[in-house]
């Protein structure tokens, strides 16, 4: 039995007393009636059980007299429903907690509905919802990630292969490192302990020679410096080669997953993170890192060597020490609250900044300027609120920390001052006054450490996301060996082909048409309808779940990417015209077209004139910050793009959607000599454009409502066609344009 | 296997398609039709449960219905939409309480059921780690822990006090009135606002 949520006893108990044998079965949270309770879906060859709670019998649904089951959404719960012959009925309710299951459940009951056997997806299975090593069921199903168990180890470990080719330069920054605080700590001992003590006392072994002393700070001092300089030289100079070389392993592996991946996430939030990403990551690795070790290695030696100096003085010192690292963790935490809401709110301001000065027109328009103050006003006060509090608690805050470490000095003044004046312990002035100046300096790796936490944390975090896209594997692939013909036909087929992005929701249903090679075919449908998935599905951006699309005769699955793209270009609605030169954004698909071909393509398309009205003709730099186009201009600039690549197959999504008339009909001159002698796929809802298609296709609910040409589906009684295009003219009668 | 229920657009996508539904409606119908709105009262209207499920005689026609707030928020009992199964809408109840008795009940009770989104009374915990956050929460129904992604976008503020929390399996937890929360709740909270 597949069970895609484990049984109990009480259910199996059950199962035996009815004697009977299912293959499937699944957990609901709710009763029918929605009240929490625990309900279990069953099903063998022959029916579908229903247990509801303990207390009830099993109830039996013949599967021969099911027409269709479905799950309906409700708001944070679901109902799974069923149509037994002509009556709909309730089975079961769950929250979205459950829904998964409930689908799966959905999804093999099809099958074993229509006599197949089980063969369950590992992917379906109970233990794959929870993690093998602590047990306990994923957060997110799409990201199959443990947060208790995450192998942090590991991560770290793959990073660091990453960087192994710095191996050098980063063995040499801690070198550096390590001088650099030898330095810091000889420097004390040779301006006050040596000082004092040897020198300047008429007992000491050097007394007299200031010069030695001299030579010897000045030395100190000059060592420290190189090292600051060959530190600062080799970070730099690998900072931004490391930088860059995780920036471009990010773009890399990113530009190679299918489109899928980015239609499940949010593409801006993953462009930040991409730049964010790089830096946390090398901060840690080339900042936090080294210094970590550093700081360890300096607590350590001052803490021996204080007590080297004096036992019993620097038991007494490092007793503040616990109190003030504590402190700062504690600091760090309320800053990182304080701070997180002063970004939220300035977030926010932005948000509202940029939402009203973009909708300007509209605030004019309905006069809504004061309402738009007040709202800015509130917003403003609430950033400046916690700016307040920020700035307020960074005071006190370094105040109160400033007393802890100072505590520390102060102890070992009075506890030292009272040793040297006793001769406790053999203390000398000289060595005390060392002992300070390491008392001081034991402070700031412990200010260090309190704050490697966070930064661990988050650096953790972005590596989990860095190798998530670097592991993620395109669900589109090209297959081993590709076929690459030398000469792809034109023809374009779709055979009974099904898609559906998110699982249960097919969006395309049991799809076939056939358009021959030079032929056109429109597709009609309204918004949502699927139009643009078979354009989708036909480039090759998501691969079909059933059936097969050929072109030239060949199945897409067993082309090369090359061979395929090469021959298909798309028009659409939204036009993507990437920052740079008209030229180059014409050029985009063939960059070495000659200079002919690209003014040819452009007066096909009609876009020449505009272009030559334009300051810097072809030169002209569009996009953010540069010259403004016209929605007509750079719908007409991407169908020059389509001419200059001439390919067999062109897709035409909306090309013409959301123009004027005006700028309609000569984008549809442009479109038309466009489209000779190609095979070509028209997508539309403005029925218009595609009279002159050779064969129209319906699409409703993903399937195929009705085909024919315009004139067949115009003859049809009761057609959706005929009704679509009796509704348009009716329309554009009562607007005063009648085509 | 025939599909009444194809392509049933989630919560999210509802509006586009009933305007597609308009323009596709069987029977065909006219600008005009399309704009008028049917205003149901117990005159015109039956209400009735089968099957678990409910349905509304209307013209003679029995079909099942799907009942949906227009104003979610703020009106819990009026303006209530009432869509067949493809979401073609076939009326708008102004206030349940024009029905009465039973009626009122059912409709009531189908709309509770269908806006079920457990009440948080307490925060107990908030635990955060690789861009999820880990929630547990007091609800009537005892605790339940749920995981946001994103989690300051999974906050949604609707009016001055009521927060919506959506988690990664698509439930929502609401809370009616951050104000009336306890102090260690609203400090666990704050943060994300």
């Amino acid at each position: 039995m597949l069970e895609i949520d484990r049984i109990p006893t009480w259910v199996t108990d059950k199962i035996k007393e009815a004697g009977i044998a299912p293959q499937l079965a699944a957990r609901c949270d709710r009763t029918r009636e929605q009240e929490p309770g625990e309900v279990f879906l069953l099903a063998d060859l022959q029916s579908l059980y229903v247990l509801d709670r303990e207390s009830r019998p099993l109830e039996q649904y013949p599967l021969r007299e099911l027409s269709n089951i479905a799950v309906e959404e409700q708001r944070s719960t679901g109902r799974l429903l069923a149509r037994f012959r002509e009556d709909t009925v309730l089975l079961a309710s769950f929250t979205n907690f459950c829904k998964e299951s409930v689908l799966l459940f959905v999804k093999y009951l099809k099958r074993l509905a229509q006599g197949e056997p089980i063969e369950p997806d590992p992917k379906d299975l109970p233990s794959s919802k929870c993690c093998p090593k602590c047990g306990m069921p994923y957060p997110d199903l799409n990201r199959r990630i443990c947060p208790h168990c995450m192998e942090k180890g590991k991560l770290f470990r793959r990073m660091a292969g990453f960087f192994a080719k710095y191996k050098v330069s980063l063995v040499l920054i801690l070198v550096s490192l390590v001088v650099l605080t030898a330095m810091s700590i000889l420097t004390p001992y040779f301006s006050k302990g040596f000082f004092y003590d040897e020198v300047i006392d008429g007992a000491g072994p050097f007394y007299g020679e200031i010069l030695l002393v001299l030579g010897l700070v000045i030395a100190t001092r000059l060592l420290k410096m190189l090292a600051t300089m060959v530190n600062n030289w080799i970070t730099s100079s690998v900072a931004a080669k490391m930088v860059y070389e995780l920036k471009k392993t990010i773009f890399h592996s990113i530009e190679r997953l299918s489109l899928s991946f980015f239609s499940g996430r949010q593409t801006g939030g993953l462009m930040t993170q991409v730049n964010e990403d790089a830096n946390t990551i090398y901060e840690f690795f080339c900042d936090g890192l080294p210094y970590l070790i550093v700081n360890i290695v300096q607590v350590v030696v001052l803490t021996v060597l204080m007590a080297v100096i004096q036992p019993l003085l620097a038991l007494l010192t490092l007793i503040t020490v616990p109190v003030f690292f504590f402190m700062m963790r504690w600091v760090y935490r309320n800053e990182k609250k304080l701070h997180a809401r002063r970004f939220s709110g300035s977030r926010q301001l932005n948000s509202l900044l940029s939402d009203v000065l973009s909708g300007m027109r509209v605030v004019k328009a309905f006069s809504r300027e004061q309402q738009e103050i007040d709202r800015f006003t509130v917003r403003s006060e609430t950033l400046a609120e916690s700016d307040r509090k920020l700035s307020l608690f960074h005071n006190y805050a370094g105040h109160i920390s400033g007393v802890v470490l100072y505590l520390g000095t102060i102890i070992s003044w009075a506890v030292g001052g009272w040793m040297v004046i006793t001769g406790y312990g053999g203390l000398t002035y000289g060595m005390l006054m060392t002992f300070i100046a390491y008392v001081g300096m034991i402070y700031s790796p412990l200010h260090f450490f309190s704050d490697m936490m966070n930064r661990s944390a988050d650096c953790t975090n972005a590596m989990q996301r860095l190798f998530e896209i670097m592991d993620a594997q395109p669900d589109v692939c090209e297959p081993e060996h590709p076929v690459r013909p030398e000469v792809l036909g034109g023809s374009v087929e779709f055979d009974n082909v099904s898609f559906s992005y998110i699982k249960g929701k097919r969006v395309i249903d049991h799809v076939s048409f056939s358009v021959p090679e030079g032929g056109v075919l429109g597709i009609v449908g309204h918004t949502g309808a699927g139009k643009s998935t078979l354009a989708n599905l036909l480039m090759r951006l998501y691969d079909a779940e059933e059936g097969e699309i050929r072109v030239g005769g060949i199945p897409v699955r067993e082309l090369a990417f090359s061979s395929l793209y090469q021959n298909i270009a798309i028009v659409s609605q939204e036009t993507y015209l990437f920052m740079g030169t008209i030229l180059d954004n014409i050029r985009y698909a063939r960059p070495d077209a000659s200079y002919e071909e690209v003014i040819e393509a452009s007066r096909c398309a009609g876009a020449h004139e505009f272009i030559m009205k334009l300051p810097d003709a072809y030169h002209t730099r569009i996009g953010f910050g540069y010259q403004d186009l016209s929605g007509g201009e750079r719908q007409r600039l991407s169908i020059a793009r389509a001419i200059l690549k001439n390919p067999k197959i062109l897709i035409l999504d909306e090309a013409t959607a959301a123009m004027d008339t005006g700028t309609e009909r000569r984008i549809q001159e442009a479109l038309a000599r466009l489209i000779e002698g190609k095979t070509t796929i028209m997508i539309a809802h403005r029925l218009s454009t595609l009279r002159d298609a050779d064969a129209l296709v319906v699409i409703e609910h993903g399937r195929v409502a009705e085909c024919g040409t315009h004139r067949e589906l115009l003859q049809k009684e009761d057609g959706i066609y005929k009704k679509l295009f009796t509704l348009q003219m009716e329309a554009l009668r009562s607007a005063g344009i009648v085509e | 296997m025939d599909d009444f229920m194809h392509g049933r657009p989630g919560p999210g996508r509802r509006e586009s398609r009933e305007r597609d539904g308009e323009k596709h409606g069987a029977p065909a119908r006219s600008l005009d039709e399309i704009s008028k709105t049917v205003w149901l009262t117990p005159e015109n209207a039956v209400f009735s449960s089968r099957n678990g499920l409910l349905w509304l005689t209307l013209d003679g026609k029995e079909t099942r219905v799907i009942l949906c707030r227009e104003f979610p928020f703020d009106c819990l009992w009026e303006y209530i939409s009432v869509l067949d199964e493809e979401h073609r809408e076939l009326g708008i109840i102004r206030s349940t309480g024009l029905f009465a008795g039973e009626t009122r009940e059912l409709l009531e009770n189908e709309l509770r059921r269908r806006y079920y989104a457990p009440e948080v009374l307490r925060i107990l915990s908030v635990k955060e780690r690789y861009g999820f956050s880990y929630w547990k929460v007091q609800t009537p129904e005892g605790e339940v822990r749920f995981t946001l992604h994103d989690t300051y976008r999974s906050i949604q503020r609707v009016d001055a006090g009521r927060i919506v929390f959506s988690d990664v399996n698509g439930n929502r937890f609401e809370i009616p009135d951050v104000s009336k929360l306890d102090a260690k709740s609203q400090r666990r909270l704050e943060l994300y606002l």
